[in-house]
């Protein structure tokens, strides 16, 4: 039992020190060719590194004041896809631009009729010579607006089970068809949802990742390739305030003082605390090859309720003056570490976001699923369309 | 970092597990009816004697084995999970004591005896937390006054005693359990699988342990904290696996109700608290081993976290069960009011919470 990390005298330590050194202003570019964008990918984009050397990276980066290109579908969700399933020339044209930050990518996986139950998928790809043909709708694809490519999961055959008739492809944002619109959420502030419309777009075969037929698999594959890192237990999927800056916004506002604002505050402690201690049994188990353990399913399910918590005392705190348009319990720019999404972040922003980390990246009670299936080996969810041609499901055949 | 048991920590649970597996028959009480008798099992207490447990955090010097905190909530939380009725909480909550606070002539003459069985220690205090005491040492070393609550009492062959002196100040004082003067009376104890009792002191001599009483007593209940949320642990997931297989075999309308999400729910709810109260009680386990300055906070959020926790797992645990589960010929409730004990003996959760909020708010 330790929890020591990797000292200060660790020799790849050193070597990624002296790299920072060396280049003080590093571009996107330069951090993506030293393979530090993507550490945990195989060369030539990564260094194949082990979870210990993932953690080393990260923390020289922070110390030198380094932050890799903002473009997290790319870098921690749909690159992976290209590197292994895609082509030689797909790799070489979407990669580099990808990591160096130059090129953004979007996620065009959610439907208006296809949530948790992301399988059931209704966008069509329909063959056409050298070209598919495709029409459908996805939902909440976050920079959508900016992106200029999107890696879509799309059905191209209906006649097959709803698992198996789907492909995965590169779609060019800016083509033809392609209608971008943004979604007011309930926060009153602008995000960076969006509700995208696809009429005829025309995408070439050469844009296929992996085999017809592989879409699933593929989507798949990106989760067990996860990057590991030892980010703070943000209240909003890991960003934004932590229950640490919660305490210590309380206790300069003197509400500490108040038992029950104080019994609350030490639960919502407690609690990141849990949170930080799963994340390095995670590490733990990567960096000594062990079989990953309950902790991730554990970690991912309990997040999110407790980010949820910690912006409901905030709220609760301020009682009416809470209510009022962009009111904010603490200042947000006094804390260091408080990291944002995309443009947005805050207290404020993250009180109003907050019932929505419950519903993306997996709802709770799907993640609560898991845990009685797979860990408790309780019986699984009985779903009568999985075994169906799509066509003949209710999905497609109700409207 | 290795978040992990070693090898030999691993041999000492599977060992730990078979020995409570063939030696712990929990239907011993709930065969009995709802009036049994508790008083412990003497050949059991041999056999973990026989194991070196009661000798584990001992160093070898003194006839122990020298582990370290990380060894021994190994022991803690399988005896947690198991319910064994022994007197090893209340034992250790005195060897800790004498292992902060005793001279060397005191741990030469007493620790030996621990690790092998004959001396059996009883910690009396009445809030562990708040130790503002009541008993007296009068100007003869005597010892006045009366701990109620006293874990392992009428096991007891030395009561470690707080006690003020005539100048007022607290100290910590070993006292024989055969010596003129000491009464234990046993109370009839809603946790049928541990021992409770009263111990009034009138007039036996009381021996003091010379170490500043400040400086060792939360080192002291500190590890009581990890020996208590360990067992917790260990108590919350046994809840937890004894339901789930429960639920697997109850059909109702067609089908085992662990196929219904409102049961799956409340299971994978369970599994979240206990993995949590693992992780939280291993971290302090090593904090309290190497890193004191997190130690006594890490301590305060294990004894809080877990307390809750498998206060939690054990109503839910009766509810999955149905009204089976509420009988007294299914073992369910003796996790229920072992949770119950273990969540207010040495400080309740909302105590320790505050505290996390003393340690974490100075800092």
């Amino acid at each position: 039992m330790d929890f020591e990390l990797p000292g200060e005298d660790d020799p790849r330590r050193l070597e990624v020190r002296a790299w920072c050194d060396a280049h003080p202003r590093a571009s996107g570019m330069d951090l993506a060719r030293a393979g530090y964008v993507v550490p945990h990918w195989p060369r030539p984009w990564g260094l194949a590194a082990d979870a210990e050397l993932q953690l080393i990276i990260d923390d020289e980066l922070h110390r030198a004041g380094l932050s890799r290109p903002n473009n997290s579908v790319a870098i921690n969700n749909c690159g992976i896809s290209l590197v292994l399933h895609g082509t030689k020339e797909q790799q070489d044209r979407y990669l580099w631009p990808a990591l160096s930050g130059g090129e953004l990518w979007c996620q065009l996986f959610s439907e208006p009729s296809s949530g948790s139950d992301l399988a059931s998928l209704r966008t069509q790809a329909v063959r056409d010579g050298d070209y598919y043909v495709i029409n459908g709708s996805k939902i909440w694809t976050s920079l959508a607006h900016k992106a200029s490519v999107g890696i879509m999961v799309a059905r191209t055959n209906p006649r097959e089970r709803k698992h198996k008739g789907l492909s995965t492809f590169i779609i060019d944002m800016h083509a033809p068809g392609v209608d971008v619109r943004p979604i007011d959420d309930m926060t009153g502030h602008p995000n960076e949802y969006n509700q995208c419309f696809f009429t005829d777009v025309r995408v070439p075969v050469a844009n296929r990742i992996g085999a017809e037929g592989d879409g699933w698999r593929i989507s798949n594959a990106q989760l067990q390739t996860e990057r590991v890192a030892l980010a703070k237990p943000g209240a909003i999927w890991g960003s934004g305030p932590t229950a640490r800056d919660l305490v210590d916004g309380l206790r300069d506002a003197g509400a500490l003082a108040d038992p029950l604002v104080r019994q609350q505050a030490a639960e919502l402690y407690i609690e990141g605390e849990i949170l930080r201690l799963l994340k390095y049994r995670n590490l733990s188990d990567r960096m000594h090859g062990r079989p990953l353990g309950p902790e991730s399913a554990v970690q991912k399910a309990l997040s999110a309720p407790h980010g949820q918590r910690i912006m409901a005392l905030a709220l609760e705190w301020m009682g009416p003056r809470g209510l009022t348009r962009g009111a904010t319990p603490f200042a947000d720019e006094s804390r260091e570490g408080v990291r944002t999404i995309g443009e947005l972040g805050g207290w404020n922003w993250g009180i109003w976001f907050s019932p929505a980390v419950t519903l993306g990246i997996g709802t709770t009670e799907i993640m609560k699923n898991v845990i009685a299936e797979r860990l408790l080996e309780m019986p699984r969810e009985d779903d009568p369309d999985v075994r169906k041609p799509w066509n003949e499901t209710q999905t497609r055949t109700k409207p | 970092m290795n978040f992990a048991f070693d090898e030999d920590q691993g041999r000492l649970r599977d060992s730990a597990v078979r020995f409570l597996r063939d030696r712990v028959d929990l239907s011993r009480i709930t065969g009995q009816g709802n009036r049994p008798d508790t008083r412990y099992d003497p050949a059991l207490w041999r056999d973990i004697v026989a194991l070196g447990w009661p000798g584990l955090l001992i160093p070898e010097e003194y006839g122990g084995s020298g582990l370290t905190l990380v060894d021994w909530i190994v022991i803690n939380e399988e005896l947690g999970r198991s319910l064994a009725p022994c007197p090893y909480l209340g034992t250790y909550a005195g060897t800790l004591a004498l292992l902060r606070a005793g001279s060397a002539e005191q741990k030469e003459r007493l620790l030996p005896g621990v690790a092998s069985g004959v001396v059996r220690f009883a910690l009396a205090c009445d809030d562990t937390e708040r130790p503002d005491d009541a008993t007296r040492i009068d100007a003869h070393g005597a010892v006045h006054g009366t701990k109620r609550y006293v874990i392992d009492a009428d096991d007891a062959s030395h009561f470690v005693t707080t006690a003020r002196d005539s100048n007022g100040s607290l100290g910590l004082y070993v006292v024989e359990r055969d010596r003129p003067g000491v009464t234990v009376d046993v109370l009839d104890w809603m946790d049928v699988t541990r021992r409770v009792g009263t111990v009034t002191f009138d007039g036996a001599r009381g021996e003091r342990l010379p170490a500043d009483f400040d400086a060792s007593w939360r080192w002291i209940v500190d590890r009581v904290l990890l020996a208590l949320s360990a067992e917790n642990a260990g108590g919350a997931e046994a809840i937890l696996s004894r339901t789930v297989d429960y639920a697997k075999q109850r059909i109702q309308f067609g089908k085992p109700i662990a196929s219904y999400q409102a049961i799956k729910h409340k299971c994978a709810d369970m599994l979240m608290k206990v993995e949590s109260a693992k992780a939280l009680t291993y971290y302090c386990a090593w904090a309290l081993a190497g890193n004191e300055a997190v130690g006594p906070l890490s301590a305060a959020m294990a004894k809080s976290f877990t307390s809750d926790a498998y206060r939690f797992c054990t109503g839910e645990a009766i509810q999955i069960h149905g009204a089976i589960g509420f009988t007294w010929e299914m073992p369910v409730h003796l996790y229920f009011k072992r949770a119950r004990a273990n969540a207010v003996m040495f400080g309740a959760p909302a105590v320790h919470r505050d505290r996390v909020i003393d340690l974490v708010a100075a800092a």
